[in-house]
């Protein structure tokens, strides 16, 4: 990777594109694609019975939805694009290359969206009496392409998780054949209106403060509404769940076997199982004593959704490894087809970003500076010295709180992806990953925090040139 | 200074992959996409500082007429930030495409203040609606409201200059190497200048904004307050373009004189000062238009409003052509830089073809070359495992057993420690290589390891393996020690 290198040491670079992408898929699960058809449908409810307090409840939930959605479901969305171009630039670039046109339809119905919605939430108020009906048009509207937007993501998600045909079959519709689209589509599309659901009935008691009587009412069909969806949430699920293992036995042949794997795997299904259950129950007991739901037992099914849902995205990035696009780049962002070029001549050779210029520049007084440059370029996308996922603890669990041997170390290195399946082949030459081998075996003794350029400038700056002025004249 | 001699101006390679549409295509979507994003920044900017000013007016006036006023305004807000954050994403992506090396590295560069862009904005967001909606029920509580709207506005002063910070900074990467972060990148020349020109150009583009909608009759509210009636007001609406138009000659000066002058070349300073003529006509109408009477206000709104947006115009495609032609040298560079690193890896490549092919027939050969890639990193090289973590193979009773079935068995499936080896009790977890390895390799490392560092064991056949593997194919878990029993020996 050719470029200033971000890095945060702590909570490791991928935590923080996790963080911004599941707040945005729950919200936009909850918020968007599920909320909306809900919406529109108690808005109907209202035209249909004539009762204005269908249509106010509709509103109110509507508000809370334009409100959350138009700021942070908006923002972190755009937050996924800054954070993981900031992590993994080479990466994104790759992508944004080839998915070039992908997301530009992407952005086209997504600017629909945020119109749909901006008409629909100012012209409640107005667009009444006659105009009632097609105001509710616009609800159904708004839901189906909310939907669309969901579909089309999922797609190119898909498509970027494919064989790594897309340099043969650059067509977007290959996609659409993906084997995890439409398992993916079918489990995303129910947890969708279920979680929409569950909101609604915990908003209920916010949004209807009086009329008890008509508040049970409302968590009533809330209930309903999310009983109704619940077989194809377990359908869906068990869909996806089942052919996760089968696509990546499929296109990567190795992951099924790593034992963390096995292990989510498994962990999904029961968190599954009793997520849906505690869904179920609660929705049921709401239905038939609407009086008797603690108001923030609700937040229970919530909460077990979302834990779920990092779940599932979690496995979906997984599948990826080793690679971030499949057949082209390794998730250390170094490109297939340039191994043998950097097995050879070393990995610092071609990066501009490295205080030690080349391998054979390494004596065994910069060895360790080498390492740590070797460190930076190929493992800090996903490592962090000793932070979340940190080198430091994986080679401990290995080989135990002593000295660390540096063959044993470089040895690792060298073979580790023959058989931790997920782990990328070691991208530099020889002199590279003794020096790496250095610098993690030191890094026991002499804990210190590798800085990225956000903190420390660029790397490699000779140093009789270290007193840079900003404005050289 | 030319920039090719500066200390230390680091030339990468570019991404290896073609550009998806033309180039020349990229950048027409880059500055029309931009030019849209940018209309509604100013709106959103102009219209919450001339909230606040205007509310607060309200409030020391003990004005009715200004409060009204300043909470219609308020309501275009909202509107306007979703639309400069949905049309923000397409320049976002085009310049991803168009300058990648420039754009992610300025980003790198100052990785926390960008980031923080995200936090910051929801903050500015919510705090908008919070102004919006809470108009009335803190009618009474006009301090409080008024630290809300400022709130947002000191947020909305600050976000743009994160954005300009950056794409300054993408345009000089012979200065990359003396930034520390965020503060010191703000220190380029041209960052504090832009950013007041920007400032200016949201409130012009606000008061042409509020002049359109006051003519539609959406202030019809305020209007029937004497000093808001709707010729007032269009006037009021006028005289703030006007007046930022003319400290915006002084500050365009400004911004165009601290341009690190490698890349004002006469194209750039043409499209500018083109671009300048139009701002003379745009003054001279703007004030006609304020001078004018009553009646006839407003009736030039759409003339000045299409001279306003060619001065854009001129104004965007200069700075877009001084951006192509400051990192024109260094485009260059990288180019002949990637292109050569093309060729190397391709050579690379070819010769590892020409060398690497050969098949593997030999099974003690292929044991080998697979031992080491797929178990030395825990056995180690010579078998000799690692005490505490890995059990050693060389002299392990286990891989010395006179029938293959258990080694066949864990290499397929895995196993789960404890187990005891050479009368050590290892803890660890072997994985299972069932889907990794075909029966021909599980064999060939099984021969090879039974064969080499002293051990007797013998060779393994395929055949063995299939037949053992067939038995075994609903298993999933990783074996145990009391599932295979100890081989005795």
């Amino acid at each position: 990777m050719d470029f200033p290198i971000f890095h945060l040491d702590g909570m490791g670079n991928r935590m923080l594109i996790a963080v911004i992408a599941i707040l945005h898929v729950l919200i936009n699960h909850g918020l968007a694609v599920g909320a909306m058809p809900l919406i529109a449908f108690l808005e109907w409810r209202g035209i249909k019975t004539g009762d204005r307090r269908w249509d106010d409840l509709a509103y109110r939930f509507l508000f809370f939805c334009f409100i959350i959605t138009t700021t942070v479901g908006a923002l972190t969305g755009v937050g996924i694009w800054l954070s993981a171009s900031l992590v993994n630039p080479y990466s994104i670039g790759s992508l944004i290359r080839i998915f070039f046109w992908g997301w530009f339809l992407e952005w086209i119905i997504f600017v629909t969206e945020v119109v749909l919605i901006l008409v629909y939430f100012l012209t409640w108020k107005k667009w009444i009496g006659e105009q009632k009906e097609k105001h509710n048009r616009f609800g159904w509207a708004l839901g189906i392409f909310s939907w669309i937007t969901m579909a089309l993501i999922v797609a190119i998600l898909a498509f970027m998780m494919n064989t790594g045909d897309w340099k043969n079959k650059p067509s977007l519709w290959v996609a659409f054949f993906n084997p995890l689209y439409l398992p993916q589509l079918s489990f995303r599309t129910p947890l969708a209106l279920v979680t929409a659901g569950l909101l609604g009935m915990f908003l209920t008691y916010f949004m209807i403060r009086n009329d008890r009587d008509f508040r049970n009412q409302a968590l009533q069909l809330f209930s309903k509404w999310v009983i109704f969806f619940i077989p194809p949430l377990v359908l869906g699920a068990w869909w996806y769940w089942s052919s996760v293992p089968r696509a990546m036995t499929g296109h990567l042949a190795t992951a099924l076997t790593t034992m963390g794997f096995t292990e989510w795997h498994e962990h999904l299904i029961k968190g599954s199982m009793v997520g849906i259950l505690v869904i179920a129950g609660i929705s049921l007991l709401s239905l038939w004593k609407p009086n008797r739901v603690p108001r923030f037992a609700v937040l229970l099914p919530f909460v077990i959704t979302l834990v779920l849902l990092g779940y599932f995205e979690r496995i979906r990035e997984f599948i990826r490894k080793p690679y971030v696009i499949p057949g082209y780049m390794y998730s250390n962002t170094y490109r297939l087809e340039d191994y043998p070029l950097l097995q050879k001549e070393g990995v610092l050779a071609h990066s501009t970003y490295s205080v030690v210029k080349n391998s054979k520049e390494i004596t065994g007084a910069n060895q360790v500076q080498a390492g740590r440059d070797v460190f930076m370029l190929t493992c800090t996308r996903c490592h962090t010295s000793n932070g979340m996922n940190g080198v430091t603890a994986k080679f401990e669990k290995m080989l135990g709180k002593g000295e660390w041997d540096r063959e044993v170390v470089a040895n690792y290195v060298e073979n580790m992806h023959g058989s931790r399946t997920f782990m990328p082949p070691f991208p530099g030459n020889a002199d590279e990953l003794k020096a790496l081998a250095a610098y993690l075996s030191q890094l026991r003794q002499n804990p210190e925090k590798s800085l990225g350029s956000q903190n420390e400038g660029i790397y490699g700056v000779p140093s009789k040139d270290f007193n840079l002025t900003l404005n050289p004249q | 200074m030319k920039p090719e001699t500066a200390a230390f101006a680091p030339i990468p390679h570019d991404l290896t992959l073609p550009l998806p549409v033309p180039r020349e295509i990229l950048l027409v979507l880059l500055i029309v996409s931009f030019m849209a994003h940018l209309l509604f920044v100013n709106m959103m900017v102009g219209g919450s500082f001339l909230t606040w000013i205007f509310e607060f007016i309200g409030v020391r006036k003990k004005s009715k007429a200004w409060d009204s006023l300043a909470h219609l305004i308020c309501q275009t807000i909202t509107v306007n930030k979703s639309l400069a954050v949905v049309l923000g994403v397409a320049p976002l992506l085009v310049i991803n495409v168009a300058y990648t090396i420039h754009f992610y590295s300025a980003n790198a560069l100052t990785g926390f203040a960008w980031i923080l862009i995200v936090p910051c904005v929801i903050v500015a967001f919510l705090l908008t609606y919070a102004q919006k909606y809470f108009w009335d029920p803190l009618e009474n509580r006009k301090g409080l409201h008024l630290v809300i709207g400022g709130g947002a506005s000191l947020l909305f002063l600050f976000i743009p200059l994160i954005f300009l910070t950056n794409i300054n900074l993408m345009l000089f990467p012979e200065r990359w190497a003396a930034v520390r972060g965020f503060f010191s990148a703000l220190l380029l020349p041209n960052v504090v200048p832009r950013y007041i020109h920007f400032l200016l150009a949201s409130f012009a583009a606000t008061g042409l904004f509020l002049v359109w909608k006051t003519r539609r009759g959406e202030f019809v509210e305020v209007e029937s307050f004497p000093e808001f009636s709707r010729d007032r007001l269009i006037r009021r609406f006028y005289k703030i373009t006007f007046h930022a138009t003319l400290v915006q000659l002084g500050a365009g000066v400004l911004v165009f004189f601290t341009l690190p002058t490698h890349g004002v070349t006469l194209k750039v300073a043409g499209t500018i000062f083109t671009g300048v003529l139009f701002v003379f006509l745009l003054i001279y109408l703007l004030k006609k238009e304020v001078e004018s009477s009553p009646e006839e206000i407003g009736k030039r709104w759409g003339k000045i409003t299409t001279i306003f947006t060619v001065v854009v115009l001129f104004m965007v495609s200069g700075r877009h052509l001084y951006r192509e032609e400051s990192t024109r040298w260094h485009r260059e560079a990288m180019a002949a830089k990637t292109a050569e690193f093309i060729k190397q890896s391709e050579v690379a490549r070819v010769a590892f073809e020409k060398s690497g092919g050969g098949l593997l027939n030999d099974p003690m050969e292929l044991g080998k070359v697979t031992y080491k890639s797929t178990c030395s990193a825990c056995h180690q090289a010579a078998g000799q495992g690692l005490p505490g973590a890995f059990p050693p193979l060389a002299g392990s009773e286990w891989v010395n057993d006179a029938d293959p079935g258990k080694v066949i068995r864990i290499v397929l499936n895995g196993v789960q420690g404890p187990i005891t080896v050479k009368g050590t009790v290892y803890q660890g977890v072997m994985p299972s290589h069932k889907d990794l390895l075909d029966d021909r390799k599980v064999a060939a490392i099984l021969t090879y390891i039974r064969s080499s560092w002293g051990n007797q064991g013998g060779a393994v056949k395929p055949e063995e393996v299939a037949k053992i593997r067939a038995e075994v194919s609903s298993r999933a878990s990783a074996w145990t020690e009391a599932e295979l029993g100890h081989p005795s020996k």
